[in-house]
This record gives C-alpha cells, structure tokens and sequence, in this order.
C-alpha cells in the first residue's frame, strides 16, 4: 500500500459557506480496488469530482504521480476512465456508436479503436447488443456500457461512482465480478458504494468519510481486526459508538437521510438499527449471492444475455 | 486529432439529429415548403382581392370615373350608404381603404375625395393610396384637361386671327394716313380765304358796277362756302388723324400678344395640366412580388432556422446524460464549439440547397447567377446567427427559456428590420444602430445580390459587419461555455 498513485493532500471543499469536505488526506493505490464509503451526501461524489478535476478543491492538493493534477488535466482525462452513476453516454446511439465516439474523443487511433470496441463489448458482456440504442438496454446492460465508454480509452485509472446503486442483486453481482475482472487486468479503481458487503468483498483498501473527514483508510482485513469485528458493518457500529451516540443524534438532524436508512444496509452502517447485530447482515448477503446464483442459472437456460 | 475529434463529434451529432427522421425531415423539409407556397403566392407584380369601400354623396361624372378607374385597376368595390359604415367596415377588415366623395356645396363643381386605410398595415396602406390616388388623380386631370383644351382652343382661335386683323388695321392704318396726307394738301388756310374774301369785298366797295358788285358778292358767299367746308375737312382730318393713333395704339398691342403668341408652342393640355411629367419605374423592370418577397423569406429562414437549430443542439449537448463523459474527455471547449457550429451550419446549407432547388425548378426563378457572392452571404451570415444561437443555448438552462429568448432575439431583429415597418419610420437614433442588426444587414446583401446583381465589392460593408458578429459571439459563447458549466448528476 506504499505506492501511492494518487493523494489527496489537506484537500478542502467548500460550496459558499457549506463545508462539503474538510482537510482530508487520502492515498490511493496503485493496481488496486479502493472504496470510499460512507452516506450519501458526505461528499463521496464530490472526491470523485475533484480526483476527475471537475472541481478544485477550496484549499489542499491532489497528487497524481506527484503531479499537481490541475496542471495537466488534458493529461489527467486521458488516463482517467469515469463512470457516473446515473451513466453517461448518448441514449440515442448505439452501444458500438457510443463506444467509437468516447474513443475518438480520447483520441484512440482508428485501427486501435475497433478492435479495442470490440473486445470491450465482449468483455462487459454487450456483444449482442451492439447495434442497440442505448435507451432500449436495460438497467444493467447500461451500467455495463457505462463502465466500457470508461474504460475504451484503457485508462489507468478507473473511477466509479455507486456503481451497483439500483441494481438488483444478480446485477450488482455481476458489476462487482466485471469491477475485478478490470482489476485483474492492470487498472486501479477508486469506487464510492454505500453497500459496506461490497466493499468488503472486493477492495483492496477502504476509506471511510463521515462528518466531512476521511476517518479511516486501510485494508478492510486491518480494519475488521483494529476494530475486532468480523465485517465492516460491525466495524461502523464500533466506529459510532466510539464517536457516541450524541454524534449521531446530530448527524440524525444534519442529514435526513439517516432518518430513512437504505434497505441495503445503510441503515446497519450508520447503526441506525442498534437491535440488529451482525448476523442480519450477513444472512442477507448470503441470501442475495443464493439469489443471484440462482437467478443466473435460471437465465442461461433460457439463453439470455444478462 | 482536433480534426479526429471534431469529426467524431460531427458523426454523432448528425446520428442524433436524424436517428429521429421525421423531426429531421421536418426541420429540413419546411423552409422548402415555405418558398414554394411563397412563390406561387407572390407570383404577381399587382395588388389581388383589395376592397374599396364607396360612400359618394352625390354622385357626378367624376366620381363615377373614379370609380370605374378603381374597377379597371382589379380593385373590388363595394358602396356603402353612409361614411361612418365606410370607415366601420375598414376597422372589421371587410375593405382595406375607404373612399368618400362629397361636393363643396350645393352649386360648386369641384368634388373632394378622402381616404381611409388602416395604418397599422402600413405597407398595404401605402401601396393602396398610392393606387386609389393614381385613380383620382387621372379623372381629375382628364376632367382639367377638358377645360384647359377649351381655353387653348380659344387662345389658338386668337392666335390665328389675331395676325389678320393686325394686317386689316394696318392697311387701313397706312390707307388713312395717305388719305389724310392727299386731303391735308387740300386744304386752304381760312386766312387765305379771309384775305381774299377781304379783297374782293374791299373791291365791291369800291366799285360802282353793280353787276360786278353782284358778282363779287356771289364770289364773296362761294368762299365763305368754300371757307366754311374747308373747315369742316380740316376738323374731320383731325378726327382721321385721332383714329389712326387708335389705330396704332392697337397695333401697339397687338404685335407683343402676337409675339408672345408665336413664342410659346401650346400643343396639349396635357402640358398644362402636368407640365413636367412624372413616372415612377422599377428599378428591376418585370420584377414580380416574390422576386422582392425571396431576399427577405431566405433572411427569415437563415434567421429562424440557425438561432433555433444551434440553441437547441446547444440545450441538448448541455442536458444530455453524456455531458459529464463528454467534459472527462481530452476534447477542448473550441472542438465542441465549432463542432456544433459546423453541424448546424451543414443542416442549414442542406435546408437552403433544398429551397435553391425548389426555386430554380419548381418556380423558375434563376438564383445562381452570382454563386459566389451568394454563397459568401449565406455562410457568413449563417455563421453570425449560429453563434447568436449558441451564445443563447449556452446562458440559459430550460428549453422554455432558450425557445423564448431565440424567439425574442429574433423578434427584435425582425421588428427593427424592414420586414414589417419601414426602418425608416423609426427614430433617428434607431435607424443609425440599425447596421447592428445583421437581419438588416442580410436582407440589404441579399437584395444587392439577387435583386440588383451587384457584385462582391457592394457586400462587403454587410460581411465585414456579419463577420464581427461572428467573433463577438464566438468569444462570447466561449466564455458562456465556461462559466456555465453544468454541474454532473454525481
């Protein structure tokens, strides 16, 4: 975890007089998966902003190579590969057409792109569906593209944002396989998830960003045993007890969101639910990977493609 | 690679564009259909289906041939029985001009004829005075001509005598004056007679005959006779003498009547009536109304079509889901710029292609004589508007605000142009801002073009002008582009 690819160096957001982020310091990886994980509307979304220099930050540095990345951002959007939650790409186009037109954005030579178009859709599982609008395609089959547009340029670095966000459980199983395959294959990912099961299945290191501050960022191994707990949700319980109770009173009043946990966990990661221990969440995963298996299984007997 | 790019972005925009084929078809169809209806519309040089409205009071020779005058120029008439009906019916749009007659009193010759229109159609109102004036002022004169004929009849009638009698008084002038010249060497001097009378009575007296003396006496009495006659011949020759200075002093003024009378040729009464004959005469002889009407519509389409099409290609680039992809990738804000500049510019060069084609064949109409210069106003123009276009598509966010302020900006182009009100009728500050109008500025190119076939050096105030519209609202849009930045749903 020493080869830093990019740092986040006393990095301050603010919108007006609104503190969004507040001096944090962060370390990413290189070759590996790390997770940003926290409620939505901590500013996970806005880290991912600044690491994509869409924002500046008020006040700090962010470091790529030990490069200021505002000084070469042209440089910095060739190696960056960025997708959005709610995705990014023209629904009036095709798979192949949207994938051809990021490459030719990016620059990629004729002869290099097609190939390279070809061998993605394959890759995310899309082959099929080429000649497809985009707006025809389903929930996952979009995010699938989502991930190829980012990944057509062969980026570096590939920065995701609440990828499985929405997504059923067979979908979201089949993003996180896709994640790790791209992984496997040479290129750091920086994902933000508020689905703490996901980040611990699949990243090699976790940040934690509660209150505008980057709490903690290790391993989720060295956390669950720093913590002593099994899982990250037990890891965030401890977490908030530590910080205690009056602290998350007030996050009760400062966001709202807390008064409406996500049935997918949220709710076990701020500790909302103080009667559920950990068993629940574990139950629940394994229900969803039984699901998921099975969904899959259902699936390629009637030979589709999702 | 700008080229590389600039060309994946042109794909994509023209993949979008006709992914959605009768939208598209639409967009490039209709300026097609608006030239051809327009064409055969305008296909006419004179005014069609115009209502004159006719209220006489009484009704005379003129009025009537006024009347039959509106008839002869295709004018409809219509009579109504009162004025206020006549102006009435103008208001309700049933007539466009409202004529009544009416005498100055009960014996006078002389009618008087007023016009109503409605100005607020100010070109229609000014052509149709214009008209129904002609109208009137032909009777009136043919009336006039009628008088003034009799008089130059007279005067003619004069003229022709006139030299005849001058040369009867003269004769009888030169006749007096020799009579009395003959008569005056006739005539004794009364002292004469009364010398002689003197000595014969002074014989008489002295002599004692008085058979002499009775002979004497009887001469005596034949000269006082002859004395007394000769007097008489001597007043009437005074009198001749009175009629021949009358008779000079006529001739006197006779001769300058005469010669003023041979000076001046009255041929006409035409030529009094209207002594210098005024005609009105197109400069573009032949023209018909679309030939002035094809300027002004292919000014409207550029207008119409480029600030809408570039505005909305703007609000959709900037709406669109792929807007954040699009920022994240290493194309600088100028490609995207001029992509969506030459995107909108190709559709719109298609549209106008497709009108020149409709022009040319289907109305006949020959707009290629002067291809370059032509070409150079549509492009440069084009490119003005775009960037207009562009410029508003980037400041607002909603489509309801860039359709309202593409349509504001065009209705203040088109309301402070020739289009509906004369700019001329504007204030005189207006009119010297009006070269800050590139509606203006097009049209005024156009029609040097298409109308007058002048060259490239008399369009190039309009390109240099339109040209700096386009650098203005280049950097504009370049600037706009970059402060307002949407934020990614992130």
């Amino acid at each position: 975890m020493d080869d830093k690819l990019i740092q986040l160096k006393g990095v301050t957001k603010r919108f007006g007089k609104n503190t969004v982020l507040d001096s944090i310091d962060l370390d990413i990886p290189e070759d590996k998966i790390t997770g940003i994980i926290g409620a939505s509307g901590e500013g996970k979304s806005t880290i991912l902003k600044m690491i994509a220099s869409f924002y500046k930050p008020t006040s700090g540095k962010i470091l790529y190579f030990n490069r200021d990345i505002f000084k070469d951002t042209m440089n910095i959007k060739r190696s960056f590969g960025l997708a959005i939650e709610g995705g990014s790409f023209y629904e009036n186009l095709t798979v192949k057409e949207n994938l051809v037109y990021f490459g030719r954005l990016y620059h990629v030579s004729k002869k290099v792109l097609f190939p390279r178009v070809e061998g993605l859709m394959k890759f995310v599982g899309l082959s099929r569906a080429e000649d497809v609008l985009a707006k025809n395609l389903s929930l996952g089959m979009k995010k699938r593209l989502d991930i190829a547009c980012a990944l057509v340029h062969n980026p570096h670095v590939l920065i995701l944002d609440e990828p499985t966000a929405d997504l059923d459980p067979l979908l979201r199983f089949q993003i996180m396989k896709l994640v790790k395959k791209i992984n496997s294959h040479g290129t750091t990912i920086v994902f933000t998830t508020q689905l703490l099961s996901e980040a611990d299945k699949i990243c090699d290191k976790v940040a934690i960003l509660y209150n505008e501050k980057i709490i903690e960022q290790e391993s989720s191994s060295k956390l669950k045993s720093k913590y002593k707990s099994n899982d990250l949700d037990g890891v965030f319980r401890k977490i908030f007890s530590k910080k205690g109770r009056k602290t998350y009173q007030e996050s009760i009043h400062k966001k709202t969101k807390f008064e409406e946990p996500s049935h997918e966990g949220g709710a076990a990661m701020f500790g909302g639910d103080e009667k559920k221990d950990s068993n629940d969440s574990i139950t629940r995963e394994e229900l969803e990977e039984v699901f998921a298996s099975k969904k899959n299984k259902k699936h390629k007997k009637k030979g589709g493609t999702e | 690679m700008v080229f590389g790019s600039l060309s994946a972005l042109m794909k994509k925009n023209f993949l979008i564009f006709f992914r959605s084929k009768f939208s598209s078809a639409l967009i490039i169809l209709i300026p097609l259909f608006i030239a051809i209806a327009a064409g055969y519309a305008f296909d006419t040089s004179s005014l069609t289906n115009v209502y004159v409205g006719v209220h006489s009071s009484s009704s005379s020779n003129l009025t009537q041939n006024i009347i039959s005058g509106f008839n002869e120029k295709g004018f409809l008439v219509k009579e109504y029985g009162s004025s206020q009906e006549c102006i009435d019916a103008v208001k309700m749009n049933l007539i466009q001009i409202c004529s009544i007659f009416s005498m100055e009193g009960s014996n006078s010759t002389r009618d008087s004829v007023d016009f109503y229109v409605d100005y607020s159609r100010i070109n229609l109102a000014d052509t149709l005075v214009k008209n129904a004036e002609s109208s009137v002022h032909e009777e009136s004169a043919s009336e006039g001509e009628f008088f003034v004929q009799d008089l130059i009849n007279i005067i003619n009638l004069v003229k022709e005598n006139l030299p005849e009698a001058k040369t009867v008084l003269t004769l009888a002038s030169s006749g007096l004056e020799e009579s009395q010249g003959s008569v005056e060497s006739w005539i004794v001097p009364s002292s004469d007679f009364d010398s002689v009378i003197n000595s014969l009575e002074s014989a008489r007296s002295e002599t004692n005959d008085s058979s002499l003396e009775d002979s004497l006496s009887d001469a005596i009495i034949l000269l006082q006779i002859l004395k007394t006659n000769n007097a008489e011949i001597s007043v009437n020759l005074d009198s001749q003498s009175e009629i021949y200075d009358n008779l000079l002093f006529a001739l006197g003024k006779i001769n300058p009547v005469l010669d003023l009378a041979d000076s001046r040729e009255i041929e006409s009464a035409e030529n009094i009536i209207s002594p210098i004959k005024m005609s009105v005469n197109s400069i573009n002889e032949g023209s018909k109304s679309r030939d002035y009407f094809m300027p002004v519509l292919f000014s409207l389409i550029a207008l119409f079509s480029s600030l809408l099409l570039s505005s909305a290609f703007v609000l959709n680039e900037k709406k669109t889901q792929a807007y954040f992809r699009n920022f994240m990738t290493p194309t600088r804000s100028m490609t995207f710029i001029f992509s969506t500049y030459l995107t909108c510019l190709a559709i719109i060069l298609v549209q106008f292609g497709l009108v020149f084609l409709g022009v040319e064949f289907i109305l006949g109409m020959n707009l290629f004589s002067m291809p370059l210069e032509f070409l150079s106003i549509l492009v440069v123009s084009l490119t003005a508007f775009i960037f207009i276009g562009m410029f508003i598509g980037y400041v607002f966010r909603s489509e309801e605000s860039v359709i309202f302020a593409s349509m504001i900006t065009a209705g203040i182009f088109l309301f402070f142009s020739n289009t509906i009100i004369p700019i001329e009728n504007t204030s005189g500050n207006l009119i010297s801002f009006s070269f800050l109008n590139p509606l203006i500025l097009l049209d005024s190119a156009f029609k040097k073009v298409l109308l007058f076939g002048l060259s490239f050096s008399s369009i190039i105030l309009e390109l240099t002008v339109l040209f700096g519209f386009f650098i203005v609202f280049l950097v504009l849009t370049y600037f706009v582009k970059k402060i307002t930045r949407r934020e990614p749903s992130i």
